[in-house]
C-alpha cells in the first residue's frame, strides 16, 4: 500500500506535460429512453475518440459511474461508512449500469470488455471497465465505439439520481477516461471524495422522455430543434456546445468544446430567462475593467465579453429568487470572465434541485450547473449566491482549464473557492448572519451563551430532565415563536458581518497541516483535510501568493495559466510554470512551501515600552569620586517620575523601546512590520525569509536605544498580504486600550439575561 | 360598573394595568432584581473581552462587527467563556425560577388584600407566605410544558400527522425529505411552531390562574387547584383568556416598537456610530424590561379579578357555628347548661 502511494504521489508531483501536447479529443452521440416503471434509462452511445497523444493505444478505459451506487462494498460506499448523506441506502434506492454490448469499428468487443479496480483492486466496484481495441489506434488515428447499456437510476443520494418526479443525470452514461502520453488511460474509480475528469469534444444527445416532462428538461449546451411527442412520451435533443458555439472561434483561435453531460427534468420547474450583457456590468464596475485591463496591458475592447443566455429550472416556491440566481450566475460570467478569460459558450443553465433532492446541488457540469436554496433567504445572507456563484464559476476552473479532479481538485476547487470570494466581495460585500425563527431569517445572532450547555447545568435551568424510566424531558424546547419571544432578538441580538474571503483562512485553519494540498483527493487523511487542501486551504494560499507578488503580476501569472490550459488538462506543475512564467517571478520555493508541505507559521510581535528611568546611585566624577544621583537630582536635570500621568509627559521625555517579532512554524514569508509612532511618523521594515532561516525571533527596536518618540502602535503584515498566520490575534500592538467594544458587546450579554431570564422567571409566576 | 363590564377584557385589563402601574416601588424592586442577576454573565463577557482585546486591536474597531477573524482566533476563549456563562446562566435561571414563584406571591398578595399603602411590606410578605405553595406549582408547569413539546414535537405528532397525514416514513421524522416540496415542510413546520406557541401560552395562563386561585382560597394542594384551575379555563375561555391576550398585545406593541427602536441604533453601531449608542441601547432594553414587569403585575391583578366573579369561594367550616359569643369574648356552646339568654 505504501508503495502504491509513493507511486502516486510521485506520479503526482513529477506530472508537468509539454506545453505543446495535445489532450485527446471524444466526440458522443447518444440516445437515451427513462421508462418510469423501475426507474430505468436505456441508452446506446457511439464515442469518435481521437488519439491525440504520442503513444499507440492498445484498449479503451470507461467510467461506469452509478455503479458506485450499486452495493455496499464499493469504494464509494465503503468510503462513506455504507451511508449517504448519513442516511442508511433504502433497498429501493441503489442504482447501477449494465453494459449489454461494446463494438468499436463496427467489430464486437463485448467478449473483451474487462472491469477493473485501478485503485484499490476491489472486485466488489464495478465503476471502471475496459475493452481491448480490435486493431490499436495509433496517433492521430480515430477509434469510433459504440455502447449499449441499460441502467436502474439510484435514488438521489450523491449528486446524480431521482426523487420523486425531479430527475438530476449526472455521470449517467458511460464516459471514456483520460489517454495521456506515456502515463497510459487515467480513469480512476469513483471515490468517496473525488470528481471527474474526462476529454473535451461535443455532444448530440437525444432524450426520450415520460410527456409530463416535456419543456420541463435542462442540459448542457442548447436544445437541438423542438420536441416531438406522442403516445405519452417525447424526445428532445441537445447539443453541447451548440452549433452555433461550434463554429464560432475565440480570439485564440479555438473552437469551445465541453467535457461533459448532464442533464435533468422536473414536472414543477419553473423557468426564468434573462440574458448577460458585458457592457452592462462594465458600467457597473468600471474600476475593475480598468484595473484588469492595466494589469494584463490590454485595452478595454479587448476586455470585452460575450453575452450569455442564462437559463435558471427553479422550483416553484422559489420562483421569486429567479433573478437573484441570474444576478449570481452574471456575477460569475463577468468576474471570472475578466480575470481570467471569456465564458466561450452562448447559454448556462442554473438549476435549483427539488426538496430532498439536495444532493444534487452544489456541482457543476460543463454550461449547466446546479445550486441550492431555501425559501425566505435575503440577498444579503449571499445564500444562494455564493453557491450560484461558486458552481457559476467552475465553469472556468473545471469546465474551461479542464484539471485531472481525482488527482489535483484543488486545482479547480481551490482556485474557484478564491476567485468566488473576491467576486462575492465586489458585488455582494459582506454577508449577514441569521438566527433562524419558524424557519424566518432575522438578520442577527445572541452573542452570550443561553443558560445550560451540559446536563446539570440544563436541568438546573429547566431546559431538559434526563429521567430514569422515563427518558428525556424537555420543557423548554427549541420553537420558532417562543424562541423569539423568549430571546427578544429585536432588543437583544447582535449584528454579525462577514467578509467572504475571510472565511478561507478560517476554514483552513480547521485542518491546517494534516496533508500537503498537493495530493490525490482520496489520499488525503480525511474528509476534513481534503475539505480544507481542495477548497480553502488553496484559497489562503492563492491570497498570500496574491500578497507576494502584487496584485498585478498575480494577475498576470493567473491569467497565463488559465489561457494557457484553456481546452487542456493541466497538472500542479503546470500551474506553478506557467504562473511563474506570467508573474516574471521565481518564486518556485513558495509553491513548495505553500503546495507541498505541511508547514505553517504563526508570526507574534511583543512590545515593551517604559520611559527612560532617571539613573540612580553612584556615579564617578570627572576625578573619579563615587557621586550619588537622587531621583531628586534626576528630576531637577530634566527627567521625570515614572508616576506621571501621559498627559503630563513633558516633551523631550525620552522613550525605551523594545520591539520583538517571534515566528512558530516553518513556512518563511518575507514578513513587514510597521511602527507608527506619537509624532505621526511611520516606518516599515522586513524581516526577509534568509534571516528568519537562521532565527525565529527578530528584535527591530531595541531597548538600549532610547528614543524621543513614543510608539503608539506596531503591525506585522499591516496590509493582511499573508492569510496563512494561524493566530493573528498577537499580529498587532497599540498603546491605547479599546474600551468601548468589550462594553458594547457585553452589553448585549446584558440584555439577552435581562429578558432570558425574565423569561424564565415567567414560568415560576 | 356592572357584572358583564367587568368581565369584558379591556376593561379587566386597563384596570390590571392601571394597578400595577400605580405600584412603582414593586416593579422598580423586582426590575432591580432582574438587573442584578443579569450582570453577572455580562460583567464575564466584559472582563474576558477588555483582557482579549487589550493592545491588540486598534480601538473601536470591533465597535461594530466581530468578524470571522475575530471570532475564528478567539475561538478557544469565547467556547470557555460560553461554557461558563451557559453554567452560571443556568444557576440565574433557577433563581429566575424561584423568584418568579416569590413575586407572584407578591403581587397576588397586594392585590387581593383590597387596601392600600405599604406596598411594598405586603409583596414582601405575600412573596414569603405563598412561596413553597407556587413553587410547587413549578414542576407541575414545566410538566406540562414538556408534554405540550411531546405532543407537537414528538410520538403523536409524528404519527397522527407525519405518517397518517403525509406518508413520511419513520426513518424520515429528522428531514421530511419525503415530502414533496419545501413549502409543505415550511407550513408543517410553521404550524407546529404556534402549536406550540399557543400550547405554552395557555400552561403559562393555567399557571397564573392556578397560583391566584391558590391565594384566593388559602389552600395547600397545588394539583388540585391546577385541576380546577384549568377546569375554570375550560369553562370560560373568553372570560379567562381576554384580559390576558390583551395584555400580552400591550406587552407586545410596546417590546417589540422599542424593539425596532434598538435595532436601528444598533445599526448605527454597525455603520460606524458612536460608542455612546451603547448606552441608548441598554435604556431600551431598561424601559422594556420594566414595561415586561408592569404587565407580569397587571397579569395577576387580571387573573384576580376574573377569579372572584367566577370563581366559588372555597365553603369552609364556621368555627362559630356551634357556639355563641363574639370574637374577643366568653364563647358558650349552644345548648350548653351554662349559659341561658331571657328575653
Amino acid at each position: 500500500m505504501r508503495c502504491i502511494l509513493a507511486l502516486v504521489l510521485l506520479s503526482v508531483f513529477v506530472h508537468a506535460q509539454n506545453a505543446d501536447d495535445k489532450p485527446c479529443r471524444a466526440d458522443y452521440a447518444i440516445r437515451a429512453r427513462y421508462e418510469e416503471d423501475g426507474r430505468k434509462l436505456h441508452g446506446e452511445l457511439t464515442v469518435r475518440w481521437t488519439n491525440e497523444s504520442r503513444d499507440t493505444v492498445f484498449d479503451l478505459w470507461f467510467h461506469a459511474y452509478w455503479n458506485a451506487f450499486a452495493n455496499s462494498e464499493t469504494t464509494h460506499m465503503v468510503g462513506t461508512g455504507g451511508t449517504l448523506r448519513g442516511g442508511a441506502v433504502g433497498d429501493d434506492e441503489w442504482g447501477w449500469q449494465r453494459i449489454l454490448s461494446v463494438s468499436v469499428d463496427d467489430e464486437d468487443a463485448t467478449s473483451s470488455l474487462e472491469w477493473t479496480s485501478p485503485d484499490d483492486q476491489r472486485p466488489e466496484d464495478r465503476t471502471v471497465f475496459r475493452v481491448r481495441l480490435p486493431q490499436p489506434a495509433r496517433p492521430g488515428e480515430v477509434v469510433s465505439a459504440r455502447v449499449r447499456w441499460e441502467a436502474r437510476m439510484p435514488r438521489l443520494r450523491r449528486r446524480t439520481g431521482y426523487k420523486d418526479d425531479f430527475l438530476f443525470m449526472a455521470q449517467w452514461f458511460p464516459k471514456l477516461g483520460v489517454y495521456e502520453s506515456g502515463n497510459g488511460w487515467n480513469c480512476h474509480q469513483f471515490h468517496t471524495s473525488t470528481e471527474f475528469f474526462s476529454n473535451f469534444g461535443t455532444y448530440d444527445v437525444e432524450l426520450d422522455l415520460p410527456s409530463e416532462y416535456q419543456d420541463h428538461t435542462g442540459a448542457s449546451g442548447v436544445q437541438d430543434g423542438p420536441t416531438q411527442g406522442g403516445r405519452g412520451r417525447f424526445s428532445v435533443r441537445y447539443a453541447a456546445p451548440s452549433d452555433k458555439d461550434r463554429e464560432r472561434a475565440e480570439r485564440s483561435g479555438r473552437s469551445p468544446l465541453v467535457h461533459d453531460f448532464a442533464w435533468t427534468a422536473d414536472r414543477h420547474f419553473v423557468k426564468y430567462e434573462d440574458t448577460f450583457h458585458y457592457d452592462e456590468w462594465a458600467a457597473r464596475f468600471p474600476d475593475e475593467v480598468a484595473r484588469v485591463a492595466l494589469a494584463l496591458d490590454r485595452t478595454q475592447d479587448e476586455m470585452r465579453l460575450r453575452d450569455v443566455r442564462v437559463t435558471v429550472l427553479l422550483q416553484p416556491e422559489h420562483a421569486v429568487q429567479g433573478s437573484r440566481h441570474f444576478e449570481a450566475t452574471c456575477t460569475a460570467l463577468f468576474f471570472y470572465g475578466l480575470w481570467w478569460g471569456e465564458y466561450p459558450y452562448e447559454h448556462i443553465t442554473c438549476v435549483d434541485p427539488a426538496w430532498g433532492g439536495g444532493a444534487a446541488g452544489g456541482m457543476e457540469y460543463p454550461t449547466l450547473f446546479t445550486a441550492g436554496t431555501r425559501m425566505f433567504t435575503r440577498t444579503a445572507m449571499q445564500q444562494p449566491e455564493s453557491v450560484t456563484v461558486h458552481e457559476a464559476g467552475h465553469q472556468f476552473w473545471y469546465g474551461l482549464v479542464a484539471n485531472n479532479e481525482f488527482e489535483a481538485s484543488w486545482l479547480d476547487e481551490g482556485f474557484n473557492t478564491f476567485t468566488q470570494n473576491d467576486a462575492l466581495w465586489l458585488r455582494y460585500g459582506h454577508s449577514i448572519a441569521t438566527t433562524n425563527f419558524a424557519n424566518l431569517p432575522y438578520d442577527g445572532v445572541a452573542i452570550g451563551r443561553r443558560p445550560g450547555g451540559n446536563a446539570l447545568a440544563d436541568a438546573l435551568a429547566g431546559k431538559k430532565f434526563e429521567l430514569p424510566w422515563i427518558g428525556t424531558l424537555e420543557p423548554l424546547r427549541g420553537s420558532g415563536f417562543v424562541d423569539w419571544w423568549r430571546e427578544q432578538p429585536l432588543l437583544t441580538y447582535g449584528r454579525q458581518r462577514t467578509d467572504p474571503r475571510e472565511s478561507e483562512r478560517s476554514g483552513y485553519l480547521l485542518e491546517p497541516d494534516a496533508d500537503p494540498i498537493d495530493m490525490p483527493a482520496w489520499l488525503y487523511c480525511d474528509s476534513a483535510s481534503y475539505r480544507s487542501n481542495s477548497y480553502r486551504r488553496t484559497a489562503t494560499a492563492l491570497r498570500s501568493l496574491q500578497g507576494l507578488v502584487g496584485d498585478a503580476r498575480f494577475l498576470r501569472g493567473m491569467r497565463t495559466y488559465s489561457d494557457r490550459w484553456r481546452y487542456r488538462h493541466p497538472y500542479p506543475q503546470d500551474f506553478f510554470n506557467a504562473f511563474q512564467e506570467g508573474a516574471k517571478a521565481d518564486i518556485g520555493w513558495y509553491f513548495e512551501s505553500a503546495f507541498r508541505s505541511t508547514a505553517t507559521v504563526d508570526w507574534r510581535i511583543a512590545v515593551e515600552q517604559k520611559r527612560v528611568r532617571p539613573p540612580r546611585g553612584f556615579f564617578p566624577d570627572t576625578e573619579g569620586h563615587w557621586i550619588e544621583r537622587t531621583p531628586a537630582d534626576a528630576e531637577s536635570a530634566g527627567d521625570e517620575d515614572e508616576d506621571v500621568a501621559d498627559a503630563d509627559v513633558p516633551t523631550g521625555t525620552r522613550w525605551n523601546t523594545k520591539v520583538t517579532v517571534r515566528r512558530r512554524g516553518d513556512l518563511l514569508l518575507p514578513l513587514t512590520l510597521e511602527l507608527n509612532w506619537d509624532d505621526g511618523s511611520s516606518e516599515r521594515m522586513v524581516w526577509a525569509r534568509e534571516d528568519q532561516a537562521h532565527s525565529t525571533w527578530w528584535r527591530p527596536l531595541d531597548a538600549r536605544a532610547p528614543t524621543t518618540r513614543k510608539l503608539v502602535s506596531a503591525k506585522i503584515d499591516p496590509d493582511h498580504r499573508y492569510a496563512f498566520d494561524t493566530d493573528l490575534t498577537n499580529n498587532d500592538w497599540f498603546e491605547a486600550v479599546d474600551r468601548a467594544a468589550p462594553l458594547r458587546w457585553s452589553e448585549r450579554v446584558f440584555a439577552q439575561y435581562l429578558h432570558g431570564l425574565h423569561a424564565w422567571g415567567g414560568l415560576g409566576g | 360598573m356592572a357584572e358583564a363590564d367587568r368581565a369584558d377584557g379591556r376593561v379587566v385589563s386597563l384596570d390590571a394595568l392601571r394597578a400595577a402601574l400605580g405600584r412603582p416601588a414593586i416593579w422598580l424592586s423586582i426590575v432591580m432584581f432582574e438587573i442584578v442577576v443579569s450582570i453577572g454573565p455580562a460583567l464575564a463577557y466584559f472582563l474576558w473581552m477588555s483582557k482579549a482585546t487589550a493592545h491588540r486591536y486598534a480601538p473601536s474597531s470591533l465597535l461594530a462587527n466581530l468578524g470571522e477573524t475575530f471570532r475564528f482566533d478567539q475561538r478557544e476563549g469565547l467556547a470557555a467563556l460560553g461554557d461558563a456563562t451557559g453554567q452560571m446562566g443556568a444557576v440565574l435561571a433557577l433563581l429566575a425560577l424561584l423568584a418568579g414563584c416569590f413575586c407572584a406571591g407578591g403581587w397576588l398578595q397586594v392585590f387581593l388584600e383590597r387596601t392600600h399603602g405599604e406596598s411594598v411590606r405586603r409583596f414582601f410578605y405575600g412573596g414569603a407566605r405563598w412561596f413553597w405553595r407556587f413553587v410547587r406549582v413549578l414542576p407541575l408547569t414545566l410538566l406540562l410544558l414538556a408534554a405540550s413539546g411531546w405532543l407537537v414535537y414528538g410520538g403523536p405528532w409524528n404519527v397522527l400527522v407525519l405518517q397518517f397525514g403525509f406518508d413520511v416514513p419513520a426513518t424520515d421524522y429528522a428531514r421530511l425529505e419525503t415530502l414533496g416540496s419545501e413549502q409543505t415542510v415550511v407550513v408543517l413546520q410553521f404550524v407546529q411552531s404556534a402549536l406550540y406557541g399557543l400550547c405554552v401560552g395557555l400552561v403559562l395562563l393555567w399557571g397564573d390562574y392556578t397560583r391566584t386561585r391558590l391565594a384566593l382560597h388559602d389552600t395547600n394542594s397545588a394539583i388540585w387547584s391546577g385541576l380546577a384551575s384549568a377546569w375554570t379555563i375550560a369553562r370560560h375561555p373568553l372570560r379567562t383568556l381576554r384580559p390576558h391576550l390583551v395584555l400580552f398585545l400591550l406587552e407586545a406593541f410596546l417590546v417589540t416598537g422599542l424593539g425596532l427602536f434598538a435595532r436601528s441604533v444598533e445599526s448605527d453601531l454597525v455603520r460606524g456610530g458612536k460608542p455612546w449608542t451603547t448606552a441608548v441601547l441598554c435604556a431600551a432594553n431598561l424601559a422594556a424590561l420594566v414595561w415586561r414587569v408592569i404587565l407580569r403585575g397587571a397579569r395577576y391583578h387580571a387573573a384576580v379579578q376574573v377569579s372572584r366573579e367566577i370563581v366559588r369561594p372555597i365553603a369552609r367550616p364556621d368555627p362559630w357555628k356551634k357556639t355563641l359569643g363574639g370574637p374577643g369574648g366568653p364563647r358558650y356552646p349552644i345548648g350548653g347548661d351554662e349559659y341561658a339568654v331571657s328575653m
